[in-house]
């Protein structure tokens, strides 16, 4: 791959993430990091508490947005050239190249705006996963339930196994 | 104690992040560690010895570049997580027969993965040799041993790789698991333990994690 075909590809699939303003703080208020007490993924406030050395790769929109402002002037040729020059976007290449493929890859939206809600995410995975019941105990609550209800393999044949993902509902037979 | 090759492939890519590379060149890291292991060759021995022999150390320090038709490093040694990540993008190169030469490196049984999907990539077989070992990536990689611990070492004054086919050597079996000695396993543990964040009492009130009502 060219170091312009990668500038194309960033515009296609991160072209929401160049329009938004980085230097503004609530487009980067929240960091994702890895607790060392419960080793747990978590969302702190990046300008709150000491976790920035801690950031994990998960906010590809910001990612995109730093590798290209470094794209632009980089001079065409293959990309390897670029990402020796600049190891730190080496994963948002990765991203880019794989969501180039498969569209359904990568979250298009700001995954560490003070506004974001980690439940956001969770449903569209719920959707994925086949993941149903979610008692979420915060805003930043992680943890789902996964199949509550699904039938058994060898209920499959004799039971109606569409509607299964659906709450019960009250008083209903 | 055995490892999953998955649990290998993430403590590894966590070690190399907590060790001080990329994002990006630590999951290369973490792919290439899992690709020995299941190789049944000393892959977390050799991450946990370039962690360790590295750092600290300045990213340009290791980094190739080319000056004299040879890929050399301004510090010395070359890491071959970094130029095993630049061989993948000169795979067409080698494959139309033009051979990559490289100085002194590091802990070398680390480009093997790379070659090794560099030769995929390309459907072509290639060779890589260093003193006292050759390996071949054709429909099956096969290993040509000079020196019995050439695989092990910590440092050789130069490697190439070419198209060139080396029929010989013994193929390599296929592990499901990978062996890692506590000792290896403690110094990665360490490393990647950089990447995990202190608690804090805003997180806490935060309502991060279960806190102590976490019996669901």
């Amino acid at each position: 791959m060219q170091v312009r075909d990668l500038r194309a590809l960033t515009q296609d699939i991160y072209g929401w993430a160049l329009e938004i303003d980085w230097a503004e703080r609530d487009a980067t208020a929240r960091v994702w990091y890895t607790s060392e007490a419960k080793l747990e993924p978590r969302l702190g406030e990046r300008y709150a508490e000491p976790i920035e050395p801690y950031e994990q790769p998960l906010c590809p929109g910001r990612d995109a947005a730093r590798m290209y402002a470094d794209l632009t002037g980089f001079p065409d040729g293959p990309v390897a050239g670029f990402l020796l020059r600049h190891p730190e976007h080496r994963h948002v290449v990765r991203r880019a190249q794989i969501a180039a493929r498969l569209p359904y890859a990568e979250i298009r939206d700001n995954t560490i705006a003070a506004s974001v809600l980690p439940i956001d995410m969770l449903r569209a995975k719920l959707s994925f996963f086949g993941a149903c019941h979610f008692d979420p105990r915060s805003d930043r609550w992680l943890r789902i339930n996964m199949f509550q209800h699904a039938p058994f393999p060898d209920e499959l044949a004799t039971g109606n196994a569409d509607d299964w993902t659906y709450p019960y509902l009250e008083g209903h037979a | 104690m055995t490892w999953s090759l998955n649990e290998i492939e993430g403590l590894s890519r966590k070690a190399a992040r907590g060790a001080g590379l990329s994002w990006g060149l630590a999951e290369e890291a973490g792919k290439a560690t899992r690709w020995l292991c299941a190789a049944g060759l000393p892959g977390a021995e050799a991450l946990a010895g370039l962690l360790r022999q590295n750092d600290g150390a300045d990213y340009a320090t290791l980094c190739p570049l080319e000056e004299t038709g040879t890929w050399a490093a301004s510090g010395g040694v070359l890491c071959p997580l970094i130029s095993g990540a630049a061989i993948c993008d000169q795979a067409k190169d080698i494959a139309e027969g033009k051979a990559l030469e490289l100085g002194e490196t590091s802990f070398p049984v680390l480009l093997l993965p790379y070659v090794a999907a560099a030769a995929q990539n390309s459907d072509t077989a290639f060779c890589i040799d260093w003193p006292g070992v050759s390996v071949t990536f054709g429909t099956e990689t096969r290993v040509t041993m000079g020196k019995p611990d050439a695989l092990e070492r910590d440092r050789t004054t130069a490697v190439r790789i070419t198209a060139a086919r080396n029929t010989g050597g013994a193929p390599l079996d296929h592990q499901t698991r990978g062996d890692i000695a506590p000792e290896i396993a403690q110094v990665l543990t360490e490393f990647a333990h950089r990447t995990y964040a202190p608690d804090t009492a805003q997180s806490r009130l935060s309502g991060v994690g279960a806190g102590l009502s976490d019996n669901d």
